[in-house]
């Protein structure tokens, strides 16, 4: 499965080489043109000589993780976050550098904590992972500051529907756009899949100015928080209620009209969605939206409860309505004519 | 000064991404003195008024603070999310007035909340997912007729002018003025003046990278507020922009550090024309400048400041004085040959 083989590479900020080699080789027999910039981005053009409106589609291809900043008189490694909510880190296994090494992250055991720490999340300079070394010798020959360390985790599917993995943000956004490069559209569609999203938006900053396209669709996993105990109104998406609409974050707001165009299609093609209800977060929309004298971009997004740790968990039909709404929408935005230039 | 378009044009309502009416206020200003005016994909109004000289763009912004409606509940009250740098104790118990809808069309009826504060027991712990929109609705039904998700307001507030100040929720639009008497004003250039009224500043100056890009202006003046410090604190003041010292010639603020050339010539043309002027330097203040500055390779950039208090509230106040300074300014820079200034 797709989905599986994208979520179980590593992808860290800087080092996407290896989710990038498995999207370029799923979409290689569907696109005229490929390439690589010089951040890493990848950027591929359908149907490059088809006339009418031209549609980008972005998604970003690293995931949140740490970084080993050095290493200790005993062989543990010192690690810096790549955005990883600190209580999630401990007693979980990651896979650090090139090589893969296995290691554990640990942690102070019980009798040894104080009141204070009992209460309270470890911060991430306390924690370190173990990769069994049992010198900084030993342990220096395996890894080298610098060296990221990813999530370890299976994929997995349970429940009815459900699906658990990490990076799923944003790998599940490279899944959709994977699948209309893989269609039989007529339509020129290019697709960006972004580097280092997670530390700053950066790898967009310098392809969104590469791309020259009438309308720009950013596909996303993003925060689902409805679980036990979570007021509706903080919730942000439901899981099962289809892709999430963005209004706005703190770096875009989304065009009412081609907010209203997506809605339409959905309810026109029978696909649920939901909007997005909050105005937290970033992401690429912002750097296209704002490029070369500006575009309008619609975010689309698949509801990932946990996210941003090793067991993010999506909704398969979450995922395939996006799929199905992106499709119908390209689709009715072609017809349209680019719905009309002006926003 | 036109205090009645000084009124008109911050008395207007503009949410970020909502900036239709000040659009058409703009355009209806401009269209027979400007050689072209043209609305950008954001929304952004560019006017040009041609002239054999340099590129020179003069920027403000057209929006304000606002909110976007993301859900209500099943009583019909709102919840929403802020554009603009707003906290807590600014936003709540405020007054809000709802956007019609579709912008520009004519007032069916004006709607109105207020931002309230769910109870909570420790106090200290109230924050802005706590806030809420009340608008008097009974139920989600009755609040979906009157109001959709993604919905836009901003706070309420009448534009109160006196003789010495302007006080308005709209009071970011100051810039505006200036630039659109400016532009109104001003005889033949020597430079290729580009008027530019940005949408979206409160969404971290959207238009502004975006049309910095469109204009590819060869010199660059962003026209704003910047806070003024001399307000009642305990903390000594330490930074210089006072209200009533007149226009504020910006050097930097957190994002951008003008070009020394434009900071020199700005401060020449004051002198010579007798302007009141006093220098900018302001600390966790962000303007139009910062993207512009950077964009394209790089754009010399300035900023003509007017001082105002309360610049983060829902009602900050300038004095008139220092928008009539800042208007003088505009008008000595537009005719002005900005050559030779890197």
């Amino acid at each position: 499965m797709l989905l599986k083989r994208l979520t179980e590479s590593a992808g860290l900020p800087g080092f996407e080489s290896g989710v990038r080699g498995v999207i370029m080789a799923e979409i290689k027999a569907h696109v005229d043109s490929m390439r690589v910039d010089r951040m890493g981005n990848l950027i591929a053009v359908k149907n490059e000589r088809a006339s009418g409106p031209h549609i980008a589609l972005s998604a970003h291809m690293d995931e949140v993780g740490l970084a080993v900043k050095g290493i200790d008189s005993d062989g543990y490694l010192r690690v810096a976050s790549w955005g990883v909510d600190p209580r999630i880190l401990p007693a979980k296994t990651v896979l650090v550098g090139k090589n893969k090494i296995p290691g554990v992250i640990g942690f102070k055991p019980w009798r040894l904590t104080s009141e204070a720490e009992r209460d309270k999340a470890a911060k991430t300079e306390d924690l370190s992972i173990d990769i069994g070394a049992f010198t900084k010798e030993e342990a220096a020959e395996l890894v080298s500051p610098g060296d990221y360390a990813a999530f370890d985790s299976e994929f997995m599917e349970f429940g009815a529907h459900k699906i658990k993995a990490k990076a799923l943000d944003d790998r599940v956004g490279c899944a959709v756009i994977i699948g209309i490069l893989q269609s039989n559209m007529p339509y020129k569609i290019s697709a960006v899949f972004n580097t280092q999203e997670e530390v700053g938006l950066r790898g967009s900053s310098a392809s969104a100015n590469q791309i020259f396209a009438d309308l720009v669709i950013n596909l996303e996993g993003t925060i689902c928080a409805d679980t036990s105990g979570v007021p509706e109104h903080l919730r942000v998406t439901t899981q099962g209620m289809g892709p999430a609409i963005s209004l706005s974050d703190r770096t875009s707001v989304y065009f009412k009209k081609y907010r209203e165009a997506i809605l339409k299609t959905a309810r026109d093609n029978g696909i649920p969605c939901q909007f997005r209800q909050t105005g937290m977060g970033g992401t690429d929309s912002a750097n296209f939206h704002a490029a070369h004298g500006g575009a309008p971009v619609i975010g689309l997004a698949v509801p990932c409860r946990y996210i941003h740790s090793p067991v993010s968990v999506m909704d398969k039909r979450d995922f395939e309505n996006t799929g199905a709404l992106t499709a119908k929408f390209i689709e009715y935005f072609n017809q349209t004519g680019g719905l009309g230039r002006e926003s | 000064m036109n205090l009645e378009l000084l009124q008109k044009i911050c008395g207007l309502a503009a949410p970020s991404s909502g900036e239709g009416a000040v659009r058409d206020c703009v355009i209806d200003l401009l269209k027979d003195v400007a050689d072209e005016i043209k609305v950008d994909p954001l929304g952004s109004v560019i006017a040009r008024k041609k002239g054999a000289g340099p590129k020179v763009m003069f920027a403000c912004h057209m929006d304000q603070p606002s909110f976007m409606i993301n859900f209500i509940d099943k009583d019909g009250f709102l919840r929403f999310s802020h554009m603009g740098k707003l906290a807590f104790e600014q936003i709540r118990g405020q007054r809000v007035v709802f956007q019609n809808d579709p912008p520009g069309e004519s007032l069916r009826s004006v709607m109105t909340g207020v931002i309230a504060c769910e109870k909570i027991r420790d106090k200290q712990q109230a924050s802005m997912i706590h806030l809420y929109m009340d608008a008097g609705f009974r139920s989600r039904e009755e609040a979906e007729k009157h109001i959709a998700i993604g919905g836009l307001c901003v706070f309420a507030g009448e534009t109160v002018i006196d003789g010495r100040k302007i006080i308005s929720p709209g009071l970011g639009r100051a810039g505006a003025f200036v630039l659109a008497e400016t532009a109104k004003a001003m005889q033949s250039s020597p430079n290729d003046m580009y008027f530019v009224f940005n949408a979206q500043r409160e969404v971290d100056f959207a238009g502004a990278k975006a049309s910095v890009w469109t204009v590819s202006p060869d010199y660059a003046v962003c026209f704003d507020l910047a806070p003024s410090h001399d307000i009642p604190s305990p903390e000594i003041q330490q930074l210089p922009v006072r209200a009533g010292n007149g226009a504020a010639i910006k050097i930097k603020d957190s994002s951008v550090i003008c070009h020394p050339g434009l900071i020199h010539f700005i401060e020449d043309t004051a002198k010579e024309n007798g302007v009141r002027v006093q220098f900018e330097i302001s600390e966790s203040f962000q303007s139009g400048a910062g993207p512009v500055h950077t964009a394209n390779g790089g754009v010399p950039a300035g900023g003509v400041s007017i001082p105002a208090r309360g610049i983060d509230s829902a009602h900050p106040i300038a004095l008139l004085s220092d928008i009539e300074e800042s208007l003088r300014l505009a008008l000595h820079l537009a005719q002005k040959p900005f050559e030779n200034l890197v």
